[in-house]
């Protein structure tokens, strides 16, 4: 009886050792304030932007993003370098517990390539996109805007919130 | 215990307490203060017979040692240097010279630093900077010289069309700060883009891509060697990226402003990031000079 509890015991205990690290669930996060540039007239570009927070206590990695019917979307971050700016493409985004990431002007974005002008966002559209984590993903809707003026954001912010 | 000639004529006394004591210092660094103050009291502040008082140049040091007065000086001494006018004059003028000196050194110290400390965000270039005289390309597709434009103020911005992040928002704060200073009656502002992406931004391109910003709003281009000599010549250097397996690629390039004068000479450089506010102060001044 002794060696059968002991077996159980040590089976259970190898089990959870080798059970991999689930991914955290990335419908947890809150996004708000989505919204895409509306791009001036010629370039088949332009840039969304939105507020992401982790309120679990996992860091969840997001792994991108798409806005189907508009385009390709790529996790982009601007960085200044001396007096230049440069563009470099983000693999994913990693946000720790109780963080939230800003996607603002001048800092990290999203960019959207939209295969011709007739698929150009277009003011006050209001266009479906996803995020994804892995094998979970989040919908969420962005609203198509004129270029702000505002001072551009610190890109993260960290903290509770 | 003053053996030194001069120093025997001066007594530092404070009123029958200990010479220079300050509060909290510990006391081994007491002496070394004593003859800090020693060495430093130089100017008489009043004089009488017998007594003189002396003040630590250093007014903060005054103030620091509290009740510490330093006082006295040899009677004989002064009595015979007080009679002297030629000695009084010649120290009035000393004193006045030193005042002098001190003035205009401030003075000239102040203009030194004002393009560095006076401005909210721009660098000043105070008798400014011919602009590098190349031809470029306008948005009509005419070979485009900034002579042309002489006799307004400009703000230049180096980008492209295809930035979605940094070039639009610049161009979009731009807009507010002319229409800004239109509203309050400074001389208008000619925004123009120089795209440092000709491959790209052909001249239909840019003007559909400037008038979405501003109906006035110039779009330049021009050879890859204009571009390069323009850009160096401002201290701007940019640098085309390579393409991705999509065909696309980014410009590297500097999101500083830069007014140039209706005299055609660079006047200030703004860099990013940009705050409309900061803009709007700095520019007021300058649209002034």
């Amino acid at each position: 009886m002794t060696a059968r509890l002991l077996s159980f015991i040590l089976a259970v205990s190898l089990t959870s050792a080798c059970t991999p690290v689930t991914e955290a669930d990335c419908t947890g996060l809150v996004l708000s304030d989505a919204w895409i540039q509306e791009p001036p007239p010629g370039p088949n570009v332009t840039a969304a932007y939105l507020r992401i927070r982790n309120p679990g206590s996992t860091p969840i990695v997001i792994s991108g993003f798409d806005a189907p019917g508009l385009g390709r979307v790529e996790l982009h971050e601007t960085r200044q370098q001396g007096s230049n700016l440069t563009m470099h493409a983000l693999e994913s985004l990693t946000l720790a517990p109780h963080t939230e990431v800003d996607l603002s002007p001048g800092g990290k974005h999203l960019m959207l390539f939209f295969s011709a002008s007739e698929t150009a966002p277009r003011q006050g559209m209001h266009a479906a996109m996803t995020l994804h984590c892995g094998a979970t993903s989040q919908a969420f809707t962005a609203e198509v805007r004129p270029v702000k003026t505002a001072t551009p954001h610190p890109s993260e912010h960290h903290g509770h919130h | 215990m003053i053996t030194h000639p001069i120093r025997k004529r001066l007594v530092i006394g404070t009123f029958g307490r200990p010479p220079v004591h300050v509060r909290g210092m510990p006391h081994q660094r007491q002496g070394v203060i004593q003859r800090v103050v020693r060495a430093v009291s130089i100017v008489q502040i009043g004089v009488r017979k017998g007594l003189c008082a002396h003040l630590d140049p250093f007014s903060g040091c005054l103030g620091m040692f509290g009740h510490a007065a330093i006082v006295g000086c040899h009677e004989r001494y002064n009595a015979r240097r007080m009679k002297n006018p030629v000695l009084i004059l010649a120290l009035a003028l000393s004193g006045g010279a030193l005042l002098l000196g001190l003035w205009s050194w401030q003075q000239w110290n102040h203009n030194r630093t004002a393009s560095h400390t006076d401005w909210a965000v721009a660098t000043v270039i105070p008798k400014g900077r011919l602009l590098p005289p190349v031809t470029l390309i306008d948005q009509d597709g005419q070979p485009f010289h900034f002579a042309q434009v002489a006799g307004q103020w400009r703000m230049l911005f180096f980008g492209f069309t295809h930035c979605p992040d940094i070039c639009p928002n610049t161009l979009a704060l731009l807009k507010a700060v002319k229409d800004s200073l239109v509203a309050e009656q400074y001389p208008e502002l000619q925004m123009i883009l120089v795209s440092v992406d000709p491959q790209r931004d052909n001249p239909d391109k840019l003007r559909d891509y400037v008038r979405y910003f501003d109906p006035k709003m110039l779009g330049l281009t021009g050879e890859e060697a204009s571009l390069q000599t323009l850009t160096a010549g401002l201290y701007l250097p940019y640098q085309v990226g390579e393409a991705d397996m999509h065909g696309n690629y980014s410009v590297d390039h500097s999101a500083s402003l830069v007014l140039v004068s209706p005299d055609n000479q660079v006047r200030a450089y703004f860099s990013a990031p940009h705050q409309i506010d900061a803009l709007l102060t700095d520019l007021r001044r300058l649209l002034k000079s």
